[in-house]
């Protein structure tokens, strides 16, 4: 299957994609890893007159761990990024959703800008960094602007981005990744979006739970954050009684819609699973036990 | 212009570039250790170039759809799905397909062992599962049974059931480590 016909710009700088993007109006779109634009192209779904490649631009790959923030560069592969938080053996709430993202082909290829950018409510990436409140610095034709991805992703497939405007830079304060994290997701088959996922880290303070981060993906329309499993978590130890009342909690505050994954109380109930499954994980982790999978698909 | 490209044109209000348009673009991708070069159309896809300029029809074309993993190359050393690609992406990248695993007549350990072990009956899917297993093997030698069932997730074959793909990835790479010690 062929794309349909369109120009092609390779740019060297994100200030030159800015400047192409401008040109090519409504019509032009950004190529990043393109593991999700090529096949919508070759369906037909998309039909851009312009694509603005960002391939060669070669500075912005970098992870850079600090000791208030990590920063990551839009163009940085989702392999990558797995693959240098599990060597440095840190946050792997990070590195759980950066190598549980479709198969090894994809993740060799795909960019957490492109993941951003798309604002597809079932990407994993916008659930982690929704859940974490991180921000994504912006250039274009207006400067340069940051912005929290909790408000970068309003809508499905609809980022809040203007003309020109491309994603340059993504930033986690460490703050919000202190304490045991995972990133759980169930999936129909590898390469498949999941049918649902859930980020959960937990800051501890001896036993108890000093805070506690949880959000979703493809559970709604964009990554919801539950701000408020916080309130119902702090200061308490973690119990089979409390992850039943964070995942009940969880079930009711969850917007799934029915679709070919499945019914929205087949997702209601799902959202339940996996929050008791990152629990789980996370309580596996800090004793040192075997965590187990935190992606599950057929086959 | 033809009045049906008029018609179209009018009902997606927008020009319909044709042919004589588009513009082709030099392209230089380094083919199993061979330069390639070609002045190819934006939207050609870095399997076509592999088996329509290149000549090189090992790499099989499959679900089209960036599912199976039939197309999987190397890609700079690593495994990527080649018809989810441009070859105008692949410019000044190193490309090899399975062409590039055989030394003459005789098959690569990974082949030797995908034929041993009948990881293979149509053979259709097979090019993408030795490329996809040749990344894995590179970036971690001595895989267990749940590394192996992950780095291939991205590949679908429909005749083994898996296990002995499984299996002649596992005693490749029990071999490469005797050979290499």
């Amino acid at each position: 299957m062929y794309p349909s016909r369109f120009d092609y710009v390779k740019a060297a700088s994100f200030a030159e994609a800015s400047a192409a993007l401008l040109q090519g109006g409504d019509g032009a779109k950004v190529l990043a890893g393109g593991q999700t634009l090529i096949p919508m192209m070759k369906l037909r779904l998309l039909r851009p007159e312009l694509i603005v490649d960002l391939g060669g631009i070669d500075d912005a790959r970098d992870i850079v761990v600090d000791d208030d923030v990590i920063e990551i560069g839009a163009l940085a592969r989702h392999a990558d990024i797995g693959n240098e938080f599990r060597a440095q053996n840190l946050c792997p709430i990070i590195s759980d959703c950066a190598l549980g993202i479709a198969d090894a082909q994809v993740r060799n290829m795909g960019t957490i800008g492109g993941s951003l950018a798309e604002a597809d409510p079932c990407s994993c990436w916008p659930a982690l960094l929704v859940a974490l409140d991180a921000a994504v610095l912006i250039e274009g034709p207006g400067g340069t602007r940051a912005l929290r991805v909790r408000d970068l992703l309003r809508d499905a497939y609809t980022p809040d981005l203007a003309a020109g405007e491309l994603i340059t830079r993504i930033a986690v304060e460490r703050a919000a990744l202190d304490g045991i994290g995972a990133f759980v997701a169930f999936k129909r088959a590898a390469p498949a979006y999941p049918t649902a996922s859930v980020a959960l880290q937990i800051n501890y303070d001896g036993d108890r739970i000093a805070a506690l981060r949880l959000g979703f993906g493809c559970l709604g329309l964009t990554p919801l954050a539950f701000d408020a499993a916080s309130d119902m978590a702090c200061g308490k130890t973690v119990t089979p009684a409390l992850i039943a009342d964070i995942a009940a909690a969880a079930s009711a505050f969850v917007e799934p819609i029915d679709d070919a994954k499945g019914s929205e109380t087949y997702k209601r109930s799902l959202a339940a699973g996996l929050v008791t499954r990152a629990f789980n994980v996370v309580e596996a982790r800090r004793t040192g036990a075997p965590a187990g999978e935190t992606h599950q698909y057929y086959g | 212009m033809s009045s049906r490209r008029a018609v179209r044109e009018r009902l997606l209000g927008r020009r319909i570039n044709t042919m004589a348009e588009t513009m082709k673009i030099p392209v230089s991708i380094t083919l199993n250790g061979s330069i390639v070069r070609a002045d190819v159309e934006p939207r050609m896809l870095l399997v076509e170039f592999i088996r329509e300029v290149a000549g090189q029809t090992g790499t099989h074309i499959g679900c089209d759809t960036s599912y199976c993993g039939a197309c999987t190359v190397l890609v700079n050393g690593r495994p990527a799905k080649s018809c989810t690609l441009l070859a105008v992406q692949a410019d000044g990248w190193s490309v090899n397909t399975v062409e590039s695993l055989e030394s003459g007549d005789t098959l690569n350990v990974l082949q030797q062992c995908f034929a041993d072990k009948h990881a293979l009956q149509c053979g259709f899917c097979t090019p993408g599962f030795l490329m996809a297993a040749t990344g894995l093997l590179e970036q971690n030698p001595d895989p267990d049974d749940k590394a192996i069932r992950k780095g291939l997730g991205g590949n679908v074959c429909r005749c083994t059931g898996y296990l002995p793909i499984i299996e002649a990835v596992r005693s490749a790479a029990v071999v490469i480590k005797e050979r290499r010690s």
